[in-house]
């Protein structure tokens, strides 16, 4: 069963793959024609050309489909992902190498952060429920819920670093410092970090919020807790030890499938902050119609969550004793 | 109540005598099986709803199931009822197997027998009128005339005495009681005119004052339309009450243990289950205590997976002998008894009988 | 009607229903009729840019002049069309999707669930990002395709486990028993069970939509083809650096304002929908 997930996923990845390889090469304005085409017009003879294209996508364009989509599988399996067209020279693989860190960084702390405030807060809001705390939150985390980040970001965006500057309004550190352990290069980091970081938590613990809030509340209404009352076993002992463990339960697929949503959701966020992660590396690549970048930053985001999805199963099994993987298909 | 005489159509339909054909239904061998674990590791283990049951139903005949909740009295009838194939066996429309038959005409053949559920609070479409509820299977297999219709909805609410109709017609099925409700699904049943209904303790969710009532329009409608009943209960006094002057099967864990004529099966049972059946019914006068001294050794469910050798009751059974652990007891004819009973001793019963001082007045 | 007053006691007690019902349809009517009211174009004075609100521009200028409250106006057809023809295309695939799966079973539902799964693991704004930006988009149905392609698989799964549990039913067992037929039972008994889910999901369908298609404007990947809230925050964003500045703060929080206000009023909205058709809910306000 385990070998049917795992198998599941490398299915996943394939149609992924063959997904994005027949979607660019296939569709009206095929980047490799158009590139073949902007090389002759440079005056670039016909069999150089050919070899240049070839050589920017890795693939050789003029051998026939199913050649080429098996040459880019495999250029694939090697880690070879091409070579960008709008930094001629540099390899996919290096520029997602050197994006991918700071997206990390920020993702993950703010999905840390809004997982951290949507479930403490989400637990007043149950105990609370009706109250005045609840009656605000409740709302407006329906109303956060599905903002997207690139509103929250704009927000954020023009509120503290237009109107008053309190934070930068672009880069992941402070000019003339020297990347490195020390600490005003970690403290600059953090203080370009927390506009993006902010964004995401924005936009995203209302949804945390509520799922915590209806989780604690269905738990609050089952037969054991009110029998853990009946035994006088005090309230905060049964919050600690009844109650929070079955209501984040759940929680925590939620939690590591939204780790690969947030990878697709970082292009905006990024964008507006110009900072330089993945989703950045994206925004220009597809502004720049750099398309051996677009396929492989694509696979990447799309692998990722395929990835978290399998282990937020596995996850999911490990956490709960009741829960077998037959369960989950 | 008013009860409308036949129209000449229905009458002429249901007078044929269906001299021609065997049966409305017959079974061989049909059985159920689930297969119950599907992990990779391990043999295939299967679970037998049904085992091999075989069954002929005569036209206007009514059969009474018996047994206990999970003895496969309600998959056998929805297998009769064509809800969900069997697993393997035969069955037998008009002498006719459905194995061989197209889609068109096994589709004309099954709706030719229907199915009365339980609980008449979730039979019916929850947003459909009356009126809708009868006119979609009028409409859709074109039983009447388009303009007929209405008319034939009419006449058949006043059939299930559901009259006047006009009170009827635009009520929602929330807005009716059990009974009533229980009445819309027989008119339903009765819209694409049916050989056998299969009427799955289609009173036991219907207040007591109520079932009487109900009972006799389903009689009313055997006699009246010749259609034969499948009536599965758990309830022996009303299987002795619906079934009376037929025929009475009893299950346990998927097979048929004893079949024969109503009140023989139920007054006289054979078959240690059956026994324990009836000693189980609350005897009328409380000096007498409230049952007789039959009990099974065990209440342990039954294990319906093909594992364990031997007869499937024995393990309950009061009078177990050393062949029922090892030897399934076939279901065989006792022509003295003028029933079927599967056990080893079946014909050394009275004296079995007598010993546990199970009377036989 | 009986449905229509029992809307109207559902809305009533709740202000914040009827303020959100109210917004929408005020929304509703500037699709339809916004760009009447400015049958010459947005109305500009290239002299008076990032002006403040005044009667002459309600909600100010931008960086070009041009009144802001026009474009939120007019731009508001463009916006609620695309979002309101890929909400209807989200639920027409969703809801066949969902109930072939769930009703059919076997490898049907293998084949369509297997898709869907796929579906949903494709991260969606890159996924429309690289589509768009490799197919020519013109035009508001395309767009409404575009961005429908990846938004109803959670819609699919959720109808399709709605059609398994219907499916068990008594009275669909019944119908069944009496060969109804698989379309009849399909569409005419289970569907309209699914109504009420689907009706509500579609207003929530389309500020998807409209957060999916003004997103797509933002970053500057779709053709600029129409005045639209999101191409507002595209200029309001990358013209000559606007958001940059304090003073472009009415051409910037317009569009803004517009899409949250949307956002909220369909979330409540939906929230009264729920109210209306949950029987249990529905009677405390019947009276």
């Amino acid at each position: 069963m385990l070998l049917k997930r795992i198998g599941m996923a490398i299915l996943m990845i394939w149609m992924t793959l063959t997904t994005t390889f027949f979607l660019v090469r296939l569709m009206p304005g095929n980047p490799m024609t158009l590139k073949l085409h902007t090389f002759l017009k440079q005056g670039i003879p016909y069999p150089i050309a050919v070899k240049r294209v070839q050589m920017l996508f890795g693939i050789n364009a003029h051998s026939p489909m199913w050649q080429q989509y098996l040459s880019y599988l495999w250029e694939f399996i090697r880690g070879n992902l091409g070579i960008s067209i709008q930094y001629p020279g540099t390899s996919v693989l290096s520029l997602i190498g050197k994006a991918l860190p700071w997206t990390v960084f920020t993702v993950g702390v703010s999905l840390f952060l809004s997982f951290a405030i949507g479930v403490a807060l989400g637990t007043i809001g149950a105990y609370r429920r009706n109250g005045i705390f609840d009656r605000i939150m409740s709302p407006l985390s329906a109303l956060l819920n599905g903002v997207p980040n690139y509103l929250t970001g704009t927000i954020l965006l023009f509120i503290f670093a237009v109107v008053v500057i309190w934070f930068p309004q672009q880069g992941p550190y402070g000019t003339g410092l020297n990347p490195g352990f020390n600490l005003p290069y970690l403290g600059s980091v953090l203080y370009h970090g927390a506009l993006p970081i902010g964004s995401y938590i924005l936009s995203q613990f209302g949804g945390w919020y509520l799922l915590m809030k209806s989780n604690t509340l269905s738990t609050l209404g089952q037969d054991y807790i009110s029998g853990a009352k009946s035994f006088g076993i005090p309230s905060g002992k049964i919050m600690q030890s009844y109650v929070a463990p079955n209501a984040i339960l759940p929680l925590f697929t939620n939690l590591v499938l939204s780790l690969g949503f947030m990878f697709g959701g970082s292009v905006f966020v990024e964008t507006i902050f110009s900072y330089p992660g993945i989703g950045y590396l994206f925004g220009t690549a597809t502004s720049n119609r750099d398309y051996p970048l677009m396929e492989g930053l694509f696979a990447l985001i799309t692998i990722t969550v395929i990835v978290s999805n399998l282990i937020a199963d596995l996850f999911y099994l490990k956490l709960d004793p009741r829960i077998t993987l037959e369960d989950l298909n | 109540m008013s009860e409308p005489m036949l129209s000449n159509s229905e009458s002429a339909r249901f007078a044929s005598p269906v001299a021609s054909d065997p049966s409305v239904l017959s079974l061989r061998n049909v059985s159920k099986t689930y297969r119950v674990n599907k992990s990779l590791v391990g043999k295939k283990k299967f679970l037998w709803a049904l085992k091999e049951v075989s069954l002929d139903i005569h036209a206007g005949e009514i059969i009474a199931v018996v047994g206990e909740s999970g003895c496969g009295k309600s998959t056998l009838g929805r297998i009769i009822a064509g809800a969900f194939p069997a697993t393997s066996g035969e069955i037998l429309l008009q002498g006719q197997s459905l194995a061989h038959m197209g889609r068109a005409e096994f589709r004309r053949e099954m709706r030719g027998i229907q199915l009365v559920h339980q609980d008449p609070y979730s039979a019916l479409h929850p947003t459909k009128t009356v009126e809708a509820i009868l006119h979609d299977p009028l409409r859709i297999h074109r039983m009447v005339d388009k303009n007929k219709i209405s008319s034939r909805l009419r006449e058949l609410l006043e059939l299930v005495g559901l009259s006047p109709v006009e009170n009827f017609l635009q009520k929602y099925p929330y807005q009716l009681s059990g009974g009533q409700r229980q009445r819309v699904v027989l008119a339903r049943a009765l819209t694409v005119n049916p050989r056998l209904i299969v009427a799955d303790e289609a009173v036991s969710m219907i207040d007591v004052s109520m079932r009487q009532t109900i009972l006799s329009l389903m009689k009313r409608l055997q006699k009246e339309l010749g259609i034969a009943y499948v009536f599965i209960t758990h309830d022996l006094a009303l299987a002795r009450y619906f079934a009376q002057g037929y025929r009475t099967i009893v299950m346990y864990a998927g097979q048929v243990i004893e079949q024969g004529p109503t009140e023989a099966v139920i007054t006289d049972p054979r078959h240690p289950y059956s026994a324990i059946l009836k000693a189980a019914v609350p005897r009328a006068n409380p000096e007498e205590g409230l049952f007789t001294g039959l009990r099974p050794r065990t209440t342990d469910l039954p294990d319906l997976t093909n594992t364990v050798p031997g007869c499937r009751f024995a393990p309950r059974c009061p009078f177990v002998q050393d062949q029922c652990t090892h030897r399934a007891p076939e279901l065989s004819h006792y022509a003295n008894l003028h029933r079927d009973v599967a056990c080893h001793r079946t014909p050394e019963w009275p004296a079995i009988a007598a010993a546990s001082g199970e009377s036989h007045a | 009607m009986n449905a229509l007053r029992l809307l109207w006691s559902i809305l009533r007690k709740k202000p914040s229903y009827l303020i959100a019902t109210i917004i929408l349809v005020f929304f509703a009517f500037l699709a339809i009729f916004g760009p009447m009211f400015y049958p010459n174009g947005v109305p500009s004075n290239p002299a008076d840019l990032y002006a403040p609100p005044s009667w002459q521009w309600p909600l100010g200028t931008d960086y070009a002049g041009n009144s802001t409250f026009a474009q939120i106006v007019i731009g508001a057809r463009y916006v609620l069309s695309v979002a309101a023809l890929a909400a209807v295309f989200t639920m027409f695939i969703g809801v066949t999707l969902g109930v072939l799966s769930g009703f059919f079973g076997g490898a049907v539902d293998t084949v369509i669930m297997r898709i869907t799964d796929f579906i949903l693991t494709l991260p969606s704004y890159p996924l429309l990002i690289i589509i768009a930006a490799t197919v020519p988009i013109s035009g508001p149905v395309p767009m409404a395709l575009l961005l429908s392609i990846n938004s109803w698989g959670g819609l699919a799964r959720a109808i399709r486990s709605q059609v398994l549990s219907l499916k068990k039913q008594d009275y669909i067992e019944a119908a069944r028993v009496l060969r109804l037929g698989s379309g009849h039972i399909a569409f005419r008994q289970i569907m309209p069970l699914m109504m009420p889910y689907i009706v509500m999901h579609l207003i929530l369908a389309v500020t998807g939509a409209v957060y999916g298609e003004t997103g797509l404007f933002f970053l500057g990947i779709v053709p600029i083809e129409a005045t639209n809230w999101g191409v507002m925050l595209n200029y309001a964003y990358s013209q000559a650096g606007a958001i940059y500045s304090p003073s472009s703060v009415f051409y910037l929080a317009s569009p803004l304002a517009a899409i949250l206000l949307l956002q909220l009023s369909s979330v409540t909205f939906s929230d009264a929908l729920n109210d209306f058709f949950n029987p249990q809910l529905r009677s405390a306000y019947a009276d």
